[in-house]
């Protein structure tokens, strides 16, 4: 299948481009999200649909 | 909040006004479009609900089917939740009213616009984007309004951190502007017909990237925005994780755009491109289970709710029915299961399942959690909602269980050749009439669904007319201090990535746009149709009239053009079709359902007196067949002097017609017509067909499969 692949695709190194992008992306997004600082901020952010009741501003 | 110096309080007052427009239109048009979804339901079930009549058949009114419950029905309502979830979470107004009249009245008009071409014919045949290009330039200009007005709220803001809803519904906004724009570009013939400026393989493409893209832009991201806005609401606890929120959201929008070839698994679109497809599309379960999950658990703790509360019991079965689409959907990109479920009814049953019980049952909650917030009444009736809930959870199962079953056998059926290496079932009709019933099943199915959409109709309507005049009630909240630059140079850069809509737009359009031309650009580049084995002629004039009567009656709806390399299908229609075949088609035919046979070999089948008689009624060749009859072809006139216009348009997309074939192509066109017509009047057809669309029909429909010409 390969060769297949190959022999209609004039561009291999898109693809290969594309894996490391989106890889890249995928493994930073989720170092982001769970570094340890980021706990407090999100519980607050959770919070936010919640602000307009009681007239009150949790965060 | 930490910010000291500008925490001076101010006074505003949300623009619950619009809301208001957008949720009762939502109900509306939920009506209209479920019950054209039950008429064409019906109309599957037994032909004679065609009424022979052009504007009610099949063809015309499913198009106008898949508008109405997309952008008329989900489109309001996610314009609703939008508007009403927005303003409270940015703690802000719309930003211009003006701009938020002209987005609900525009999109009104445009869906009026749509309900009466669609049925007139006026389609260019793209799959959820029929609509002509005056009315792509008007939901263009309607969508840049909202996009103005949503931007403008993001920057007069009080509230500094954007909740994950917002991000949701910029993806929406961004997205669904990027993939209508590409997919309509077109090149006018006059003010109601076009053709798409991609051909074939390379339309089936952008189109597939686009509808793939539709469901994922349109229904899903902004549903899921909805979702974790109202489903913490609804259960008065945050969400589960917020982290996961995140995750879900960049996984959703990276992964997303890359998965619509699953559409075209086995066609004549490059196999790499496939492979790419059916990669991603598999890839897809882990967001969408993960947001399910994180939905899911949001009503940790309250389960015992869910009994009684209508609210989250909508809630509840649409994040399951989401997981259950979200399971099929990889399943069926995966190439063997796509060569058994794609064209048969297993891809209907499949979107219902995602349409009526993720879509509508989404909607179905919000409307009965915001009407009543927002009209500051209560819902009045608890118990309709909940007999609402069973009726309609009872409708889908009907629905898709029924669709299941005809898919899978009617998959079954078409491929199974016996020992002696022949088609079991040869004749094509027979495996409809197998499915008959369960057609039925399904327009029951639909028809409880509806009917408990009316019963929410009927609630919405006494809840809003019980409601207490109000005046809007004042908001404070403190202005939001100016952000200082220098926090951004020294200070936390992630903190401030939430707060900044702008740099958040930019990444989630890169995101976007990085999968769609990785997908996309090797395709429209590959001009010169690698190793090109035959021969392809244009159309001759006469059989581009016909092509566009085929595109004009919606025949792609039944039939597709596109013979897949399996064994069972070559025994069935023929050679395999390449990308040759369809180079001049402006747009492609390829369809997407077979609820007829292939006719991408149709050419030189049948004599022409069998079209003839085919079309004005199928069942005098085809005793048992469900194909609508086309009496008014035979009746309405080619016409014949537009050809010229219209080749001159195919000649600048690249089709190499002459200029001496321009010049004469309307009398080209008269000729071939009553050659034609003389054939047939040898056989008792009244001669006064050479001028009829009947015969430019024919035509084409001779002309399928011979890409080198009829000889
Ligand atoms: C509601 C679905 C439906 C629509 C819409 C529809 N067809 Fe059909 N068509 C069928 C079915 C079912 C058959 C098989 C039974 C028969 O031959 O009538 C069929 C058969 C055919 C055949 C015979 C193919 C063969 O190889 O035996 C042709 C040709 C055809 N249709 C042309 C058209 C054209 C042209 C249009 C649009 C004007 C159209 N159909 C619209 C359902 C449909």
């Amino acid at each position: 299948m390969k060769s297949e692949v190959l022999s209609s695709f004039s561009m291999p190194w898109l693809s290969g481009l594309g894996l490391i992008l989106f890889f890249t992306v995928f493994v930073g997004a989720i170092g982001w999200v769970f570094r340890r600082s980021g706990r407090d901020v999100y519980a607050s952010m959770a919070e936010l649909p919640f602000s307009d009741e009681n007239g009150g501003n949790k965060i | 909040m930490t910010s000291t110096e500008s925490n001076k309080l101010e006074t505003f007052y949300y623009d619950d006004g619009v809301v208001k427009k957008f949720l009762l239109a939502t109900v509306l048009w939920g009506v209209v479009a479920l019950l054209l979804g039950v008429v064409v339901a019906v109309q599957l079930s037994d032909w004679r609900f065609n009424f022979n009549t052009s504007w009610l058949t099949f063809g015309r009114l499913r198009p106008l089917h898949t508008n109405a419950a997309i952008f008329a029905f989900a489109g309001n309502a996610i314009f609703a939740g939008m508007y009403h979830s927005s303003q409270r979470l940015l703690k802000a107004r719309m930003f211009s009213d003006l701009l938020s009249q002209i987005h609900f009245w525009g999109w009104q008009l445009i869906i009026v616009a749509a309900a009466i071409t669609l049925p007139l014919g006026i389609t260019v045949s793209k799959e959820y984007a029929e609509l002509e290009w005056p009315i792509d330039l008007a939901i263009t200009f309607v969508w840049v309004v909202f996009a103005v007005n949503f931007v403008g709220t993001m920057i007069k803001r009080r509230e500094k951190h954007m909740y994950v809803a917002i991000w949701f519904y910029i993806a929406t906004i961004v997205t669904v502007a990027v993939l209508h724009v590409v997919n309509s570009i077109a090149l006018p013939v006059s003010f109601w017909k076009s053709y798409s400026v991609y051909a074939g393989v390379q339309d089936a493409l952008v189109q597939w990237w686009y509808g793939h893209n539709a469901v994922a832009f349109f229904l899903t991201t902004p549903f899921l925005g909805l979702m974790y806005y109202y489903v913490p609401k609804a259960a008065g606890q945050p969400v589960y994780s917020y982290r996961l929120s995140i995750i879900h959201f960049w996984s959703l929008v990276f992964i997303y755009i890359w998965a619509g070839p699953h559409h075209l698994l086995y066609t004549a679109l490059p196999e790499w491109a496939q492979t790419l497809g059916m990669v991603f599309s598999v890839m897809l379960i882990a967001p969408s289970w993960g947001g399910m999950i994180n939905g899911l658990l949001t009503i940790r703790g309250v389960w015992d709710r869910v009994r009684k509360d209508p609210i989250l019991k909508f809630f509840v079965a649409a994040l399951t029915f989401y997981g259950m689409a979200t399971f099929e959907g990889p399943l069926l990109s995966v190439k063997s299961i796509s060569a058994l479920g794609h064209y048969t009814d297993w891809i209907i049953g499949h979107v219902h399942g995602g349409t009526l019980g993720w879509n509508g049952f989404m909607i179905a909650a919000m409307l009965y959690y915001v009407v009543p917030k927002i009209w500051k009444t209560r819902l009045y009736s608890e118990r309709l909602a909940n007999i609402h809930f069973w009726v309609g959870f009872l409708g889908i199962l009907m629905y898709v269980v029924s669709m299941w079953i005809a898919g899978i056998t009617q998959g079954l059926m078409l491929r199974s050749i016996t020992p002696a290496g022949q088609l079991a079932y040869p004749d094509f009709i027979e495996t409809v009439v197998r499915l008959i019933p369960l057609y039925w099943v399904r327009a029951t199915g639909g028809t409880l669904y509806l009917v408990g959409f009316l019963i929410l109709g009927y609630n919405i309507l006494r809840t809003v007319a019980q409601a207490p005049k109000s005046a809007p009630e004042a908001q404070t909240a403190p202005a939001l201090a100016k952000l200082n630059p220098n926090d951004l140079l020294k200070g936390r850069p992630h903190r401030h990535l939430e707060a900044m809509p702008a740099v958040f737009t930019v990444l989630t359009l890169l995101a976007v746009l990085v999968g769609s031309i990785i997908e996309i650009m090797p395709t429209l580049m590959a001009h010169n149709y690698v190793g090109l084995t035959q021969k392809t002629l244009p159309y001759r004039p006469l059989e581009l009239l016909g092509r566009d009567i085929y595109v004009k009656e919606g025949c792609y709806t039944c039939h597709s053009q596109m013979v897949r390399p399996l064994p069972s299908e070559v025994l069935r229609y023929g050679k395999r079709t390449t990308a040759e075949d369809s180079m001049y088609d402006f747009p492609h035919q390829w369809g997407s359902k077979r609820t007829g046979p292939d006719l991408a070999n149709l050419g030189g089948k049948f004599p022409d007196l069998w079209h003839y008689r085919h079309m004005l009624d199928p069942r005098e060749m085809s005793p048992k067949s469900i194909m609508p009859a086309y009496p008014w072809l035979a009746i309405e006139k080619v016409d014949f002097k537009g050809v010229t216009k219209k080749m001159k348009v195919m000649k600048s997309l690249g089709v190499p017609y002459s200029e001496a074939e321009i010049q004469y192509g309307e009398s080209l066109a008269r000729d071939h017509a009553k050659q034609i017509a003389s054939q047939l009047a040898t056989q008792g057809v009244p001669a006064t067909v050479e001028d009829r669309e009947i015969v430019a029909l024919i035509a084409y429909l001779q002309r399928l499969g011979r890409a080198g010409g009829v000889q």
